[in-house]
């Protein structure tokens, strides 16, 4: 059995590696708010109503939300509609006065089979209501492949938020998931991709560099 | 403007830097690690389809499955050779410490024709967190009767976040059936499970890390 501990020395190697650059002149000391987000809607046609659910952190700066039918499938057993499917979350995200640092990061899990020659996209576009401007992340996996996958995506909010600090926005990401049948036989083979869970978090207690609402 | 990150790499180099706790302490902390169970939900376990029991001083659950069944072969649908259910917990540990050991067992029935398989797998991980850590137990056919998996894992070697802070811990667990050799046409193979029940024991015998 594998240890648990791994995981956690990668989160330390994470913050170690990743997260020490300094950046010298900036404020020292982190702002004693934090930036925090809570889930205001779940839907889509991969999240239909009663089959997510979300649970938040307790501090609001982390989420996970589950489904229980969140799957893009093409070939035997599927219909026309079903190689592609989306859920979009929509975030109340506060940011409080005096800073608009962060980073956030969304992580994907979820499993597919693809025969040989199908290909699977996971991709999510992150946007502000209210904004034309879209950001897409699109991850894509090739057949034949049989087992878990797992996405993460990471931003520096402070490129995402340019709202007023101290006041909120609806933040979207809309995911999806698409499944195309390529080469493979649809008639005798069936491919597809299922996301098992989405988990969203933004981390401002471990500050690189801050940046003071003027 | 988002980019991918990529922290596989990482993990084995930095085993060092994590490992816990050389300064132990004497006096065992008065509160203990509780556990909450906040969500269920998956392929296998939707809405209405689980119960929940915690015990009353929530140091550990059970929850009961009436349809987490992954199946293959005769008249099983193409993906229902896989089903999810995971478990969003709410795991609370208290300032001034931590060890302690967590403890999941993973209970069911199995049918597998000979040449056919089944896995049980349970993927850890904390919200928020890339790392996830698979434990997975593989059953072969022929097989027709229950089977029970234990996973047991160091929380404290889990939490990472400043002491005193509660973080969700996702245990998405899965069962997988694969036909194998079998013959698919005419039989089919299926796995089930029936119960899950987590634990967390705050042990007192081991080091003790003090938070800063």
């Amino acid at each position: 059995m594998r240890r648990l501990v791994v995981a956690a020395a990668a989160i330390v190697a994470f913050f170690a590696t990743t997260m020490t650059p300094g950046h010298a002149g900036l404020p020292t000391n982190p702002p004693p708010d934090k930036i925090v987000i809570d889930i205001a809607t779940v839907n889509g046609s991969g999240c239909p109503a009663g089959t997510a659910a979300v649970a938040v952190s307790p501090d609001n700066t982390a989420f996970t939300v589950t489904y229980s039918d969140y799957l893009a499938q093409v070939g035997v057993g599927s219909s026309s509609t079903d190689f592609r499917k989306n859920c979009q979350l929509n975030l109340a995200v506060h940011v409080p006065q005096g800073f608009t640092y962060a980073i956030a990061e969304a992580d994907y899990r979820g499993f597919a089979h693809l025969e040989k020659g199908a290909s699977g996209v996971e991709k999510a576009n992150y946007y502000f209501q209210g904004h034309s401007q879209t950001t897409a992340i699109s991850h894509t996996l090739n057949g034949a492949y049989d087992d878990n996958w797992q996405n993460t995506d990471t931003t520096d909010v402070a490129q995402l938020v340019y709202l007023p600090c101290g006041e909120s926005r609806n933040f979207n990401i809309n995911t999806e998931l698409r499944v195309n049948a390529g080469t493979s036989d649809p008639t005798k083979t069936t491919s597809f991709m299922a996301m098992d869970s989405t988990d969203g978090s933004i981390t401002t207690t471990y500050h690189w560099a801050w940046k003071t609402c003027p | 403007m988002l980019k991918q990150l990529t922290i596989g790499g990482a993990a084995a180099a930095i085993l060092v830097s994590l490992t816990p706790a050389t300064h132990a302490d004497t006096a065992p902390p008065a509160d203990r690690i509780t556990v909450d169970v906040k969500t269920v939900n998956g392929s296998g376990c939707p809405q209405g389809t689980a119960t929940v029991t915690e015990l009353s001083d929530n140091t550990g659950f059970t929850v009961k499955y009436s349809d987490y069944v992954a199946e293959a072969g005769a008249g099983a649908g193409s993906t229902d050779f896989r089903k999810n259910c995971q478990l969003s917990l709410l795991v609370h540990v208290p300032q001034g410490f931590t060890y302690a050991i967590a403890q999941a067992d993973y209970a069911g029935y199995a049918h597998l024709q000979s040449g056919a398989t089944g896995l049980e797998q349970a993927n850890y991980y904390f919200q928020g967190n890339s790392e996830t850590v698979a434990v997975g137990h593989p059953l072969s056919g022929p097989y027709d009767g229950a089977w029970h998996n234990t996973d047991r894992a160091d929380v404290a070697a889990l939490v990472y976040k400043p002491c005193g802070v509660d973080r969700i811990l996702n245990v998405n667990t899965e069962l997988r059936v694969s036909t194998g050799d079998s013959d698919a046409a005419n039989t089919t193979s299926y796995m089930a499970m029936n119960t899950t029940q987590g634990g967390v024991d705050t042990i007192y015998r081991f080091q003790w890390k003090r938070c800063s």
